[in-house]
């Protein structure tokens, strides 16, 4: 790891770190980027794993989506982050697309993304010689296509807390092209009936995905008799606080309406399940 | 999935006609051993790389090839100096079209200048090298800006005809108009006295790319005064002329070879990338493969985008008055078959009603964008998906069913459809009522769902020129010798159908080849539903004279006088209990085990010229139901379920016909509800990758598609048989507007995109609250 990243800070701006390239690879074949060297992640050892410590899920960031929906610890503590990576684009790009891979490249209509935001996940970054840092993901990205690494830092593991009692998770999208229009997740934790913790993430409208925190308020507080119309003043919220990526005439109302009805109907769905529980 | 409902009420059959037999062609692909032009490698080969415009109108005022010329690897480089000696315009229809860009380019990626090189890495790294000075014009990417006073005209001077439009003169240009169509029946101004409905619209249709999974791949060879092409064209015969005349060599010196397609859909059809391969190859000196990304396919051929206003009267009691269309085609930069699309548009245009009067005119406009050409059930499906919503739009207004409307006022077999043209050859009541059963019609409604019906006519056949060769060897074994093109609707395995079942013989005993255009003898081309029909008549015809030396010499080894006392079963050919197997009959006729029996099939327009104002060979049917369910937080539309019907006259193969029928539904859900090309302001395309232009995959399927066949053995072709594939697609849209109407939200835009369908929802209901 230091090695590859090492290699990135001598060649400079021609050299890229390459994991699963099904971003990559696109974006050189389209001219958009002159590189002359690769430094290939894959076969680094460790950068694969998958482990569990200190109520903590780590993985690699080499790890690819489809080693991720089939691992039994991801599954056990993490399930909806299998469902989530068994969705991602095709059974081609799963097999070799990299988790790292796709948060460092940062499109905004990443699914991984949005779910991990909602997640309270982290990723650990390594550079050249010592340096290590950690970030948490809502710091890693800076707008669409642009992180906060430097050119010789890698993404080396994603931290995943282990999910509170009581909490439900749910993760919605909406495709209209090959990537998704919309993806939303909703964390919500239930107490006694009653839901004291909310996280509302939405992206792919959005430049970054991002935590939309009076769409949280409103849903705070809620018990069942009460989701029904929670749901809907979040939707509401969360119409109003998005920063869209496309705010046109044209466009602006309907990715409005999108995070309107998707955040409503996806917090539905979290509350009802935390407080089946 | 699909279910599969089919009139049992056919004659006996023989040995192949109207059985499921396996596809010829299904195990060599299935193991990836079936060859396409992109595996074909030849001696001596370069590859080439095309340098294309990035801008839509401009002058090129400086061109150096010099930087790229000493490039690694690079043989020649091809720019408009190296075509002097020649006429370099081609077009079927409209001469327009120089072999590379000469003074101005008219498109972003038209080929400006191409390399051939040792490496495709090489070639495509020495275009970057090529200088390019354009002076920019001024863009008329759209119809409206097109069609406007002040807007440039992209080809200015007379309009050169092409050789193969059959549309008779073509109308001198106007403007940007390439071509007109216009058809009348009565005086469309006396139906509005009794009219109480009138239904008045404009509607938008979109450019889409047909995207068959294999793009434009040519080799090209050039040599001593002839021409050699290995090119997945659908049409060889008429693209070998277009090579002949351009470079000016007899068609005999032209010589295509056509492996299998990987998918045509009609963006295949007439000439594509094999000019600039044959200049390319005539310069390097060596033969050069192209072989197109998809986004260059993408700008090679796509389907015209389109405006229409259309506008429809009815009596309080829903009987159809009088019908005004008129619409304007998108064809891009060069006409390409922008005219025949015209044609066929404007055909389909009336639907096939009981008019008192109608009144069409069809526009075909230069824009500077990508040429549009053929895409499958072209015209057709333009207009239908118009003119049914309308008359949905009639019945709600009257009050009365759509499907009764329909009872009333449909066509009936035998009624005029346009003067000159072939009278309706369908029963067209009996196929609409069957494809709404299918859906369960009547039923109910369910809060946010709709069903709606559609019936239309596509001119199909094309120009009936069709020959085909049919042998018998000494073994007894059969080979067709036809040109069809097999692009995986399964062509060569009816062709062998036809021949098995003439001959009695089994179908494993029949070998069809792929075309060669110096030995395949001549099939116009392979579209227009035509292939079956015209083709295989042709088939059916050589088989019967290979049949007719088979009974010949049956009578000499029988010593039979009339050969009516014999009979023709399993192979072999009987007299009373004695009998002859074809092999034993052909070594006799030779004496020898050798020499071969060989027949001719011909087929020709039956009476006049075959010209398309006297066609069309016959009325494809376009009938279909669908229902659908839509979402109006979202305004995501889901079709529930779709049922098509395939009015073939007889199938020969049934499978086959549902398969069509499908792939048309699958590709008409798909230019409904999301393709689109989208060309900005100043003719860029924006979604020229698959991650931004989205194809139907499987999960956009619908739970339920029904394909219903229809026999009832009226065609003109071989037992019966018409052809069929296309109509579902011009059927398959109108249904899904009509159902999606009759959930409430009527849209005169396609494709119906969550977008669009939300924001015509918010429109109704900011209407409602108003009043």
């Amino acid at each position: 790891m230091e090695e590859a990243a090492s290699l990135l800070h001598r060649f400079g701006d021609v050299a890229s770190f390459y994991a699963g390239g099904t971003e990559l690879l696109l974006v050189m074949k389209m001219g958009l980027t002159d590189l002359s060297h690769l430094v290939d992640l894959k076969r680094i050892d460790g950068l694969r794993s998958v482990s569990v410590s200190n109520g903590t899920l780590r993985i690699g960031g080499a790890a690819t989506h489809r080693e991720i929906e089939s691992n039994p610890l991801v599954m056990e503590y993490a399930p909806a982050m299998v469902s989530v990576a068994s969705r991602i684009a095709n059974a081609r790009v799963r097999a070799v697309g990299t988790l790292g891979g796709n948060l460092a490249f940062a499109d905004p209509a990443s699914d991984p993304a949005t779910l991990l935001t909602a997640l309270g996940a982290c990723v650990e970054v390594r550079g050249t010689g010592d340096s290590r840092r950690t970030l948490p993901l809502e710091d890693l990205w800076v707008g669409a296509y642009q992180t906060a690494l430097d050119h010789d830092e890698l993404i080396e593991a994603v931290t995943i807390p282990v999910l509170k009692p009581g909490t439900s998770v749910a993760h919605e999208r909406m495709k209209f092209q090959e990537r998704p229009a919309i993806t939303v997740t909703v964390s919500v934790t239930a107490v006694n009936g009653s839901i004291v913790d909310a996280r509302v993430v939405v992206g792919a409208v959005a430049p970054v995905p991002r935590r939309l925190a009076r769409a949280e308020y409103a849903l705070v507080g809620l018990v069942a008799e009460t989701t029904e119309a929670g749901v809907d003043l979040a939707g509401d919220a969360a119409a109003d606080g998005v920063q869209l990526l496309d705010d046109s005439d044209e466009a602006g109302p309907y990715n409005r309406q999108l995070t309107r009805i998707l955040v409503a109907r996806t917090a539905r769905q979290a509350i009802e399940s935390a407080l089946l529980v | 999935m699909t279910d599969v409902i089919r009139r049992v009420d056919r004659q006996s059959r023989g040995t192949a006609v109207g059985r499921n037999v396996g596809r010829l062609d299904a195990a060599v692909k299935m193991s990836g051993r079936a060859e396409f032009v992109g595996d074909l490698e030849i001696p001596r080969m370069l590859f080439g790389a095309v340098l294309r415009s990035p801008v839509a109108h401009a002058r090129i005022v400086g061109l150096d090839t010099s930087e790229a010329e000493r490039m690694p690897g690079v043989v020649a480089v091809l720019t408009r100096d190296d075509l002097n000696d020649l006429d370099p315009f081609y077009g079927h229809a409209i001469r327009d079209r120089p072999i590379i860009a000469l003074e101005k380019v008219r498109f972003v990626g038209e080929p400006v200048a191409a390399v051939a090189a040792t490496t495709v890495a090489q070639a495509e790294a020495a275009i970057l090298h090529i200088d390019v000075e354009y002076e920019e014009l001024p863009v008329a990417a759209n119809i409206a800006s097109a069609l406007d006073p002040a807007a440039p005209i992209l080809h200015e001077g007379q309009l050169r005809s092409g050789a193969a439009h059959g549309l008779g003169d073509l109308p001198d240009r106007v403007g940007n108009i390439c071509y007109q169509y216009a058809i009348e029946r009565g005086h469309i101004e006396t139906t509005d006295a009794s009219a109480a409905i009138v239904i008045d619209r404009e509607y938008t249709f979109p450019a889409v790319y047909q995207y068959s999974m294999e793009t434009h791949a040519v080799i090209a060879k050039y040599s001593g005064g002839e021409i050699r092409l290995w090119a997945n064209c659908q049409h060889p015969f008429l693209v070998r002329a277009e090579i002949a005349m351009l470079f000016d060599l007899a068609i005999e010196q032209v010589r295509i070879t056509v492996p299998f397609l990987g998918g045509g859909f009609g963006s295949k059809s007439y000439t594509k990338m094999e000019p600039l391969a044959v200049a390319l190859a005539r310069k390097a000196g060596r033969p050069v493969k192209i072989v197109n990304r998809v986004d260059e396919s993408m700008v090679t051929s796509r389907r015209h985008g389109m405006k229409c206003r259309m506008r429809t009267t009815a009596t309080e009691g829903g009987r159809l008055l009088g019908r005004e269309a008129q619409f304007w085609l998108d064809t891009g930069a060069y006409a390409d078959n922008g005219p025949r699309v015209t044609a066929t548009a404007g055909d389909a245009a009336p639907g096939p009603y009981r008019w008192q009067a109608f009144r069409v005119d069809g526009q075909c406009v230069y824009t500077n964008t990508s040429p549009s050409g053929s895409y499958r059930a072209f015209g057709a499906t333009h207009l239908q998906w118009i003119g049914e919503s309308q008359i949905d739009e009639v019945a709600r207004a009257a009050g009365i069913d759509p499907l009764d409307l329909r009872r009333e006022n449909l066509l009936h077999r035998g009624d005029e459809i346009r003067s000159r043209g072939k009278p309706l050859d369908a029963d067209l009541i009996g196929d609409v009522e069957k494809a709404a059963a299918a859906i369960g019609w009547g039923r109910e409604r369910l809060a946010n769902r709709g069903m709606g019906v559609s019936v239309g006519l596509l001119a199909a056949g094309a120009h009936p020129v069709s020959m085909a060769t049919v042998k018998m060897g000494a073994t007894g074994g059969v080979a067709v010798l036809v040109a069809s093109t097999e692009m995986g609707q399964g062509t060569r395995t009816v062709m062998a159908q036809i021949a098995a079942e003439v001959l009695t013989v089994p179908f494993s005993s029949v070998v069809v080849a792929g075309a060669d255009t110096g030995f395949t003898p001549y099939d116009r081309s392979t579209g227009a539903s035509r292939s079956t029909t015209v083709a295989g008549l042709g088939v059916e015809r050589a088989a019967r004279e290979v049949l007719d030396s088979l009974l010949e010499t049956a009578q000499e080894v029988f010593g039979v006088e009339d050969p009516a006392c014999l009979e023709v079963r399993d192979g072999a050919i009987w007299n009373g209990t004695d009998s002859r197997t074809m092999a034993e009959l052909v070594v006799s006729r030779f004496g020898f085990i050798g020499g071969e029996l060989v027949g001719h099939g011909e087929v020709k327009p039956e009476s006049g010229s075959g010209s398309y104002e006297e066609g069309p060979v016959f009325w494809e049917v376009c009938v279909a139901a669908a229902e659908v369910e839509v979402d109006p937080e979202t305004g995501v539309v889901t079709v529930l379920q779709t049922a098509t019907v395939a009015d073939v006259g007889t199938a020969i193969n049934p499978k086959l016909v549902e398969r069509q029928d499908e792939g048309a539904t699958v590709q008409g859900l798909g230019n409904a509800l999301f393709e689109e090309m989208i060309f900005a302001e100043d003719g860029n395309l924006l979604n020229d990758t698959l991650l931004d232009y989205r194809v139907p995959t499987t999960m956009d399927l619908p739970e339920r598609m029904t394909s219903i066949i229809v026999e009832n053995h009226d065609g003109p072709g071989p037992f019966g048989a018409k052809g069929c594939g296309e109509g579902a697609f011009a059927a398959v849209p109108a249904a899904i507007v009509n159902a999606l109407a009759d959930a409430g939200v009527l849209m005169n835009e396609l494709p119906l995109t969550p977008r669009r369908v939300w924001q015509r929802i918010q429109q109704l209901e900011h209407r409602s609250s108003e009043r």
